[in-house]
């Protein structure tokens, strides 16, 4: 008969639970009865009767170990030699200790900066209550556009009762502040209505929100603004002036907009001030007006959006309808939303914005990689430590523990050290990133949480490999020998780490080139007019006396009055062309001109004459056209389209010239059909082209000749150029945050194969010295130890191409214009890298070179 | 009086320890209990008991041999301190005293 066994899982999990000291004569006492009433009632019934008996010894009485013996002392002395071996080696191995530390410092940094650009800018205006039933009603009509006409508010309230609120919000942009005597010119200036503070939380630090921009006349000052104009009185209850033209009473105050917001004013004025004025009943007269609405709980957006076009028939006719729909777009999803290009906070992708979150963990990686490069190529020399440790009786786990102490020790280092950087680096997001963020923000929990996690995985990711690497020696080797390199393997892990790091590197390298060039693209390719030294300005009153001042002014080469310049685009208008079968409307910008405005921006007249002065009453208007907008209407040749008939705006034209088309808006767009015409009443804008010379001196002339006529405002102007640099704000900004951070993985990079390079000489100074005294020259020895990382290099370029390729075509996919990826930026990328590498490599090959043979030899 | 540290099963455990002299070990105690006083005790509930009797310092143990049919473990046999034994005798004493002082009325009748 075979032994009977009692159940296997009961066994073990007796010996898993049960306190040791007491564990052998439980384990006897019910084997004893197992086996006795197998004896006596079978073996099912004894094994049924055993595993319960084990669940019955499940109690705190047995699970509780036995108190250690062992002296408490000695554990302390144990931790004090390992601390005191960690700071040996760290002193004994300054640089390496010191490549570590700064390496992890910068990525860890990067990472948490990062960390907090991704948090500010996935929480975009999350703080308000109602954001998830919060909608911006925009239109879609062929393009997209954010603002809505304000006839549509009203009618809103009307016709969906149901709705919790519906409120107007209009951005003015720059406005002229008087209080007292003093004039201050001011940005972000905004109207909004009384209800605009139910839908959107505030933090009001005086007066009450839900009365505060009820009556005409009224303003919301942001804390900053109120600082500076009334320092530490109570603003409540003072008066400013608007524009020459609203004096406001201040009935609130509330801190300053926070950073993750789409919504920019420092100022907000009641609605009622200004809604008689700017009322309209039309569908299209679109002046910058944002129409919010909150929806009551557990309405769905499409429900009332299947009602828009029967809201519009009612309200505006079936041709309205028929042309444009209203939308609900969710608050949430505003900053994000890469449709509406003309807002006044440009959009950003989420894609961007996980890019970069991909760059953090690449950068961290990079930190990790040098970390576990060294320790790995280190641990020979810390194989007799580990020898002796182990002959002494130390566990792997003790081993591993003592590693991953020492690691803990260096990363603790430089979290320290990463923490500082980032707190000195903070107050430069806003400039360098556009992102403004708090330094308070890195002692809240969540923040706090997620830098633990990153020390923590870090520790892990960095210490774990070479701590099971270095414990598993065997002690017999590590002692018996001076061991080589090669007999503890690990040379194919670090040199694909080495593959890894250079990979990122490139990609980051490429990535950079791409933006940088697209970049450069912008701002510097030409935009079909001239930007140079050209400035804008308001043309304010008495247009004629100030056309006199600047034509005597040395200073202006020349002038144009217009409504507006080639960069900007204000108006647009519907065209077609019955004559030419062109019957279903499509839009076109309209740029109402003078007749020096083709010649100063030096538009291409490629067919017909250029615009002359013609009177206001004209019934059909003569007007010059882009290519775009002749070919829209079926025109190839460009001299075919002089003399045919368009409407535009529902008035008759003639086309008399053709233009080639210009840049009017950012690379973003596609260039859009334009419409040129002469009209006078329209040249709100005057642009001056300077002579170089005393720039300074004819721009004070100006102003001072401006303010003479215009006695109750301020001079502004703007730089077409710099204008147009602002366009691209985004990308500048994205641009930075590259250069920024491909720049940190490349040092962290650096420092790494430097590391690694000195390290390995280090370990080859005898190979070095015995080649040297057989003949070998310094060139040859120096090709030696760098030749390996060449071909690293090139296996990683093979990898790193083709996923660089791949992530900025798809983001230059973005622009209507963008540059091609072609072999040129991946040559200089190989090159930048291969530059690198030579350098950090050839230091200290060279060095290891150069090195006496007598004294390398001479000691062993 | 001195107070005994002693409950009822722990008494009942202690005793039996001291009727198996040299052989009391986890399952001949139980053995032991279960025909002594009829009821079905478990190991577990024995096992505690004498783990707390030894923290006590009512018994002192020390392993014994490995047999077979214990799976090649040794027994951990058990015997009785001083103090056991004075904690018994003490109980005693208290027993018999409060039997004594029984008037013969004191209790009902039980016939056998």
């Amino acid at each position: 008969m075979k032994p009977q066994k009692p159940p296997q899982w009961a066994s073990r999990l007796l010996a898993w639970f049960c306190a040791p000291h007491l564990l052998e004569e439980i384990q006897g006492d019910l084997h004893e009865r197992f086996v006795r009433r197998a004896r006596l009632f079978g073996e099912r019934d004894a094994r049924w009767q055993y595993a319960w008996e084990v669940l019955k010894f499940m109690q705190p009485r047995f699970l509780k170990r036995k108190p250690d013996y062992s002296p408490k002392p000695q554990r302390i002395a144990m931790l004090r030699n390992y601390f005191t071996i960690a700071c040996r080696t760290i002193l004994q191995q300054k640089s390496y200790a010191f490549i570590n530390v700064m390496g992890l410092a910068l990525g860890l940094s990067a990472c948490i900066v990062i960390f907090l650009v991704f948090r500010n800018e996935l929480t975009y205006d999350a703080f308000n209550r109602k954001a998830d039933r919060t909608y911006r009603v925009t239109i879609s009509a062929g393009d997209y556009n954010p603002s809505v006409s304000f006839a549509i508010a009203p009618a809103f309230r009307t016709d969906f009762p149901e709705m919790e609120q519906v409120s107007q919000y209009y951005y003015q942009g720059e406005a002229q502040i008087q209080v007292d005597k003093q004039r201050y010119l001011e940005e972000s200036f905004a109207y909004a209505d009384g209800y605009f503070p139910q839908v959107f939380d505030f933090n009001w630090l005086a007066g009450d929100p839900k009365t505060a921009l009820q009556e005409p006349n009224t303003v919301v000052l942001t804390e900053s603004i109120a600082r500076k104009y009334f320092g530490d009185q109570d603003a409540l209850g003072k008066t400013i002036r608007l524009d020459n033209a609203y004096d406001l009473r201040v009935t609130g105050v509330m801190k300053d907009l926070p950073s993750n917001t789409h919504l920019v004013f420092n100022f907000l004025v009641s609605w009622e001030t200004v809604r008689k004025k700017l009322d309209t009943p039309h569908f299209w007269s679109i002046s910058g007006g944002y129409l919010y609405v909150v929806l009551p709980e557990k309405l769905l957006p499409k429900r009332v959006e299947a009602r828009i076009p029967a809201f519009i028939r009612k309200n505006w006719g079936d041709d309205i309808a028929k042309d444009a729909a209203l939308l609900l777009q969710p608050l949430r999803e505003i900053h994000f939303d890469k449709r509406y290009l003309t807002q006044i906070t440009m959009p950003r992708s989420k894609e961007t914005i996980y890019g970069l979150a991909g760059v953090a963990l690449v950068i961290i990686l990079t930190a990790c990689i040098n970390f576990v490069n060294l320790a790995t190529a280190q641990a020979v020399r810390r194989s007799k430590e580990v020898g002796i440790r182990k002959a002494l009786g130390a566990f792997r786990r003790q081993l591993v523990g003592q590693m991953l102490g020492e690691t803990t020790l260096l990363v603790g280092l430089a979290t320290v050290l990463a923490l500082g950087a980032v707190w000195a680096f903070l107050p430069l997001t806003k400039p360098l990133l556009n992102i403004g963020i708090d330094a308070s923000q890195l002692v809240e929990p969540q923040v706090i949480a997620v830098v633990f996690g990153v020390v923590l995985s870090t520790i892990l990711l960095a210490g774990l490999y070479p701590a099971f690497v270095q414990s598993g020696f065997q002690p017999i080797k590590a002692l018996r020998s001076r061991s080589t390199e090669a007999s503890f393997g690990g040379m194919t892990v670090r040199k694909a780490l080495v593959i890894l790091q250079f990979a990122i590197t490139q990609v980051m390298i490429i990535g950079t080139l791409v933006v940088a060039s697209q970049m450069d693209f912008f701002q510097n390719q030409d935009m079909g007019f001239e930007k140079e030294a050209i400035v804008s300005f308001p043309t304010g009153a008495k247009a004629d006396v100030l056309r006199q001042k600047l034509q005597d002014n040395p200073g202006v080469q020349q002038l144009s009055f217009a409504s507006a310049g080639p960069a900007f685009n204000f108006n647009f208008m519907p065209f077609a062309s019955p004559e030419l079968g062109m019957v279903e409307n499509d839009v076109t910008e309209l740029k109402l001109v003078d007749e020096n405005y083709i010649s100063m921006y030096h538009l291409e007249l490629l067919a017909g004459e250029p615009i002359i002065k013609t009177a206001e009453d004209d019934t059909i208007r003569n007007v010059i056209v882009n290519q775009t907008l002749i070919r829209r209407l079926g025109i190839q040749k460009d001299e075919d389209a002089i003399g045919k008939r368009v409407r535009v705006g529902g008035g008759p034209s003639i086309i008399r010239g053709v233009v080639r088309d210009f840049q009017s808006e950012s690379k973003h767009k596609k260039i859009r059909a334009c419409v040129l015409t002469y009209n006078s009443r329209a040249f709100w804008q005057v642009s001056v082209k300077l002579r170089p010379q005393n720039l300074r001196e004819t721009l004070a002339t100006i102003e001072k000749d401006w303010t003479d006529l215009n006695p109750e405002s301020i001079f502004r102007y703007e730089f077409v150029d710099e204008h147009i640099a602002k366009l691209y704000k985004q990308e500048e900004t994205l641009y930075n945050a590259f250069r920024l951070f491909a720049g940190i993985a490349i040092v962290i990079g650096g420092l790494g194969l430097f590391g690694l390079v000195s390290l390995m000489a280090v370990q080859r100074t005898k190979e070095v010295g015995i080649r040297k005294v057989l003949g070998a020259s310094v060139g040859s020895i120096v090709v030696l130890l760098s030749r390996e990382f060449v071909w690293l290099m090139l296996i990683a370029f093979v990898i790193a191409a083709p996923l660089a390729w791949y992530g900025m075509d798809a983001w230059l996919q973005e622009y209507a214009y963008h540059i091609q990826i072609g072999p040129s930026i991946f040559l200089v990328a190989i090159l930048v890298t291969f530059v690198i590498a030579a350098f950090t490599v050839s230091f200290q090959s060279i060095k290891a070179a150069l090195v006496n043979p007598v004294k390398s030899l001479r000691s062993e | 009086m001195r107070r005994s540290y002693l409950g009822e099963f722990e008494e009942v455990v202690l005793l039996t320890v001291a009727v198996l002299g040299t052989g009391a070990y986890g399952v001949a105690i139980t053995d032991e209990l279960d025909r002594q006083t009829g009821r079905a005790v478990s190991i577990s509930a024995v096992h505690a008991a004498l783990h707390r009797l030894e923290e006590k310092g009512m018994l002192k143990s020390h392993l014994g041999e490995a047999t077979a049919e214990r799976g090649g473990r040794r027994k951990r046999l058990f015997s009785v301190t001083v103090l056991g034994s004075r904690t018994l005798h003490d109980i005693r004493a208290v027993r018999d005293q409060l039997w004594d002082s029984i008037s013969p009325q004191g209790l009902p009748a039980v016939s056998l």
